[in-house]
């Protein structure tokens, strides 16, 4: 199963990308964390601290430094997971597609950069689950382009834009043919969900504002680390039964004789 | 960088223009800093252009403009080869100004200029990019003595395609949390080398987090809840909270810009 989590600026995408990784992880899934942002901080909410976050890999950037231009076909992305993810609690991987910072000149519009932005779509559909934290806004979206066995989660703060931004992706993921869509009222009430789900349309589910979230931030930490018990973190746990994620992964398939 | 002699105040025609990107990471704040910093400077009687260089909505709602996903009308874009995106402003559009007349009146007189917005039902981007190529190209090039603010998309990628460079000095916001002021530094160290001004948003009574981070924090701009409900509602905080402290903060923020610019 493949998962996006989009949404506007600021509105929680990474927050609870980190900790439904972490939840799936820890009910047995083999979960690979994608984060799709080129200013990266999926690590920090996957638990794997400031310093790990920053070290590892960036695949764009590793690409660039190897010389891989838009005129070569796009690696094979389970070789670029087996050489840059790395791994975290239970078992999780984190793949970094880029740091835009430390390019130095490279061009980002066109090739390597495309490549990465490929994952997403070029990662096969199997037992895993595939979850992509992407860079605020729309445009990632249309980039990830997530299709009809993909699910997407749109996240909104209840502000104005924060769910006008939501509608319009959930409009988008619908004219890519995404059958399954949840939009996350973050830091809202049930109220806020009700609004939310009425102007796009699709289930919405609630997250409330949790002030351990902002103190484990505030420490490069994360939440599922500081207290797996805090309301946001065990709300984030309930959004997996929402995506149609079986709450433990299924038996091992027998591997195909031959 | 040699220093300007700073122009008299109050005559528009002799001010020294402000041109100046907001950047930072997602929901720092940039869309509201942008919108009160454009109205607060065109109240002071300076001819202000705020644009909007964010593909999604935001600027507009802060501004207090109706919100439109239009960008640039098609007769004033062509296709050049080697341009931005492939395109630039049409032969009849005059580069010098072109910024200005292409733009559209907001309150208290500041100009609005959009490259248009994805719009959620079509999935090609050529539109945006059309508009985007040619509003940057007429940005770089404005003449005319106005103020520009300019406020950027989220994080770190547009700042590195350069979208700031038309700016003589750059605003990075950061929040108290630890992953806008690691977004802050990775700014600081990819932006052109002009002035860059630090400003913590959204902050705590007292509380100094961003500087915790080892930022060179200048100004705070504090957590305000009537700006956080005017954004709730869709309204530009100017409109429904003209007396909000986080606003004194931005019109602060102005003057500081003022003396920082070169
Ligand atoms: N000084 C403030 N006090 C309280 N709330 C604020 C303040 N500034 C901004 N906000 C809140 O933060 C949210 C994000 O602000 P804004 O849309 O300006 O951020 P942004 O940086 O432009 O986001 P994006 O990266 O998505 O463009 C707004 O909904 C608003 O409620
Ligand atoms: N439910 C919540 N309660 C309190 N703070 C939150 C909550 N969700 C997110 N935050 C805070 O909001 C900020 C933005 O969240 P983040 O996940 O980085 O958003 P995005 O990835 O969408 O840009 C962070 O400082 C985070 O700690
Ligand atoms: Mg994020
Ligand atoms: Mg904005």
């Amino acid at each position: 199963m493949k998962i996006v989590i989009t949404g506007k600026g600021g509105a929680g995408k990474t927050t609870i990308a980190g900790a439904l990784a972490r939840h799936l992880a820890h009910a047995g899934h083999a979960v690979v964390a994608l984060d799709c942002d080129p200013n990266p901080m999926l690590g920090i909410t996957l638990g794997f601290g400031p310093e790990r976050t920053e070290a590892a890999p960036a695949v764009l950037n590793m690409l660039v430094e190897m010389g891989h231009t838009h005129n070569d076909p796009d690696p094979d992305p389970e070789g670029l997971l087996e050489q840059f993810g790395v791994e975290g609690a239970d078992g999780l991987r984190l793949l970094t597609v880029g740091r835009v910072e430390q390019l130095e000149g490279a061009c980002v519009c066109c090739g390597s950069h495309s490549t990465t932005r490929k994952l997403f779509s070029n990662l096969p559909h199997d037992g895993r689950i595939v979850l992509a934290d992407l860079e605020a806004g729309l445009n990632d979206l249309i980039w990830a382009h997530p299709g009809r066995e993909d699910v997407v989660v749109a996240v909104a703060e209840p502000s104005a834009k924060g769910v006008e931004i939501v509608r319009r992706a959930c409009q988008l993921s619908e004219t890519l043919g995404v059958s399954r869509l949840v939009a996350v009222a973050n830091r809202a009430s049930p109220s806020d969900a009700e609004n939310l789900s009425r102007v796009t349309g699709v289930p919405a589910f609630a997250i409330p504002e949790d002030p351990a979230v902002a103190a484990a931030d505030r420490d490069g930490a994360a939440p599922y680390d500081t207290d797996p018990s805090t309301p946001a973190v065990l709300a984030i746990g309930e959004l997996v039964g929402w995506l149609g994620v079986p709450k433990r992964p299924a038996a091992e398939q027998p591997l195909p004789a031959g | 960088m040699g220093e300007a002699p700073s122009a008299p105040a109050g005559s528009p025609s002799s001010v020294r223009p402000l041109k100046v990107a907001i950047v930072g990471s997602g929901g720092v704040g940039k869309s509201v800093v942008s919108a009160t910093l454009a109205r607060t400077l065109a109240r002071r009687g300076r001819d202000v252009l705020a644009v909007d260089l964010d593909p999604n909505p935001g600027l507009a709602y802060s501004l207090g403009l109706a919100p439109s996903d239009a960008g640039l009308p098609p007769e004033t874009t062509i296709e050049v080869k080697g341009g931005l995106y492939g395109w630039g402003p049409a032969p009849e559009v005059d580069l010098a100004t072109g910024a200005m007349t292409l733009s559209r009146l907001a309150p208290d007189g500041v100009r609005y200029l959009s490259p248009g917005k994805i719009d959620g039902k079509t999935v090609n981007k050529s539109e945006v990019k059309r508009c985007l190529g040619t509003v940057r190209l007429l940005v770089d090039h404005l003449t005319a003595p106005w103020d520009i603010v300019a406020d950027l998309e989220a994080g770190t990628t547009t700042p590195y395609e350069g979208y700031a460079r038309f700016a003589e000095v750059i605003v990075v916001l950061a929040t108290g949390s630890w992953r806008s002021c690691l977004a802050a530094r990775r700014l600081c160290a990819l932006l052109p080398s002009v002035p860059l001004v630090v400003v913590a948003s959204k902050t705590a009574p007292g509380a100094s987090d961003a500087a915790r981070w080892g930022l060179p924090v200048q100004h705070h701009i504090p957590f305000d809840p009537e700006v956080a409900a005017a954004e709730r509602r869709g309204l530009a905080p100017l409109d429904a909270c003209s007396d909000a402290p986080a606003l004194s903060a931005v019109a602060s923020l102005a003057d500081l810009l003022l003396k920082v610019a070169p």
